[in-house]
């Protein structure tokens, strides 16, 4: 089964969120879906699982159209983040309810993990501190065993403990029960040992879709130059990610011979090819703007 | 002039750590290795990273995927010699010599490294032993 998400469009008081969105989530893979605060992420979650209608296009399982198929309804899980209905009632209650809306429904297992996490069975969730409240959201998504789950921000604000515990919990499920998810994610870093690919949600689309591993033409150099300036080439054919005084970090988005050869000149007194992050791939296709953004991110956090 | 150091692929850094615990017996043939999903956690690297390691290694019969069960350490006796290593590792080797012969290193030296170097080896024959029974 693949989810098909075809040509979407979305207003929302006029505005379009979301113009032409395609792509398509095949069994047993980890998606990222990145995008600025305010991109549509929301938006997007909400419109593929049928919280709202779009305006134009098709989310559909294989060739079927998701929302004129309620039978199929239990095979995509999505709660709102962070705010949804289930702060008014325990484990125990929403356990009965999730029950109803979704056949394959693990109880034994959503027990087990609820112990195994020592989440009060009985305690209403807004009562739970924030890392246990990402824990429950997390075991409720799996435990409807529905094929397709949708994460929105599930790290979001978690400390280092709890965030391994989900990533964990997260693999351990996919391998298993070979379970497909989009997790919506301002945090590229985090998702680096998570995803298989991720999407980048700009401008109302999907901008582009990045692998790491198959890309041959982003290199990562560290160099030292001779001069007092900067070579005028290393501005024009990568991005600069550090500089201090002599010493360059930078990434080439289309790495030639020509430009070894360059490196290999007598400008540069020490050159090192790094290894590529998917962070220096999410780089270099978004040159300045992503370095930009991610000066951002890096105060707000 | 600069020369252009080239620091080993993150893959290929994988790649050469799950040898040497071969090697040095911490793997012992036939055991399973974590999934790629699991591994990527472990080693902190990207799901297709790992993928392109254990690919990588499969190749190099190294290791081997059952599916369905999972990947594993391979048996090393058994399987074709591989010549063009052979003779690739035999090169190396005698850059190696040449380096340590300007770097005057003796023979001796040389061969106490490649004696430290086997002890491991030797390790893993025996364990390699211990579990066939």
């Amino acid at each position: 089964m693949t989810l098909v998400i075809e040509n979407i469009s979305k207003k929302i008081q006029n505005k379009p969120v979301l113009d032409n969105v395609s792509f398509e989530l095949k069994n047993g893979e980890i998606v990222g879906l990145v995008g600025r605060n305010g991109a549509g992420k929301t938006t997007l979650f909400g419109t593929i699982s049928g919280k709202l209608l779009p305006d134009f296009g098709r989310v559909g399982l294989d060739d079927l159209d998701y929302a004129k198929t309620t039978w199929l309804h239990d095979q995509l899980f999505y709660i709102d983040m962070p705010e949804n209905w289930f702060r008014y009632y325990s484990p125990k209650k929403i356990k009965s309810i999730l029950k109803v809306s979704y056949e394959n429904f693990d109880e034994s297992w959503y027990d087990s993990e609820i112990k195994r996490f020592g989440l009060n069975n009985s305690k209403r969730i807004r009562n739970y501190s924030k890392g246990m409240r990402a824990l429950f959201t997390i075991i409720a998504s799996f435990a409807s065993r529905a094929q397709y789950v949708l994460l929105d921000e599930p790290l979001d604000g978690l400390d280092v403990l709890i965030r391994d515990q989900v990533k964990q919990l997260i693999v351990s499920q996919v391998t298993q029960h070979n379970t497909t998810i989009l997790i919506a994610s301002h945090n590229l870093v985090e998702l680096d040992t998570l995803v298989d690919r991720i999407l980048l949600l700009k401008d109302q689309t999907i901008d582009r879709t990045f692998t790491i591993e198959d890309n041959k033409t982003i290199k990562k150099y560290q160099l030292a130059f001779v001069g007092e300036e900067l070579p005028a080439f290393l501005r024009d054919s990568g991005t600069i990610i550090t500089q201090t005084g002599h010493v360059v970090t930078i990434v080439f988005n289309d790495f030639s011979e020509e430009l070894g050869i360059k490196l290999a000149g007598p400008e540069f007194k020490f050159v090192e090819e790094l290894p590529i992050s998917s962070e220096d791939v999410f780089r270099a296709s978004f040159a300045e703007e992503a370095f930009a953004w991610q000066q951002e991110l890096e105060v707000e956090s | 002039m600069a020369q252009i150091q080239r620091n080993r692929p993150l893959y290929e850094q994988l790649m050469w750590r799950i040898k040497s615990q071969i090697v040095s017996g911490v793997l012992i043939i036939g055991e399973k290795l974590p999934s790629v999903r699991e591994m990527a956690l472990i080693e902190k690297l990207n799901p297709n990273t790992v993928a392109k390691a254990y690919k990588a290694l499969e190749n190099q019969n190294v290791i081997e995927t059952v599916s369905g069960k999972g990947t594993f350490v391979r048996a090393t006796d058994g399987f074709v010699i591989d010549e063009q290593l052979v003779a690739s590792l035999q090169q190396q080797l005698g850059e190696i010599i040449i380096e340590a012969r300007r770097a005057s290193i003796s023979a001796e030296e040389l061969h106490r490294w490649l004696d430290t170097g086997y002890s491991g080896y030797l390790n893993l024959q025996r364990r390699t032993h211990d579990t066939s029974h």
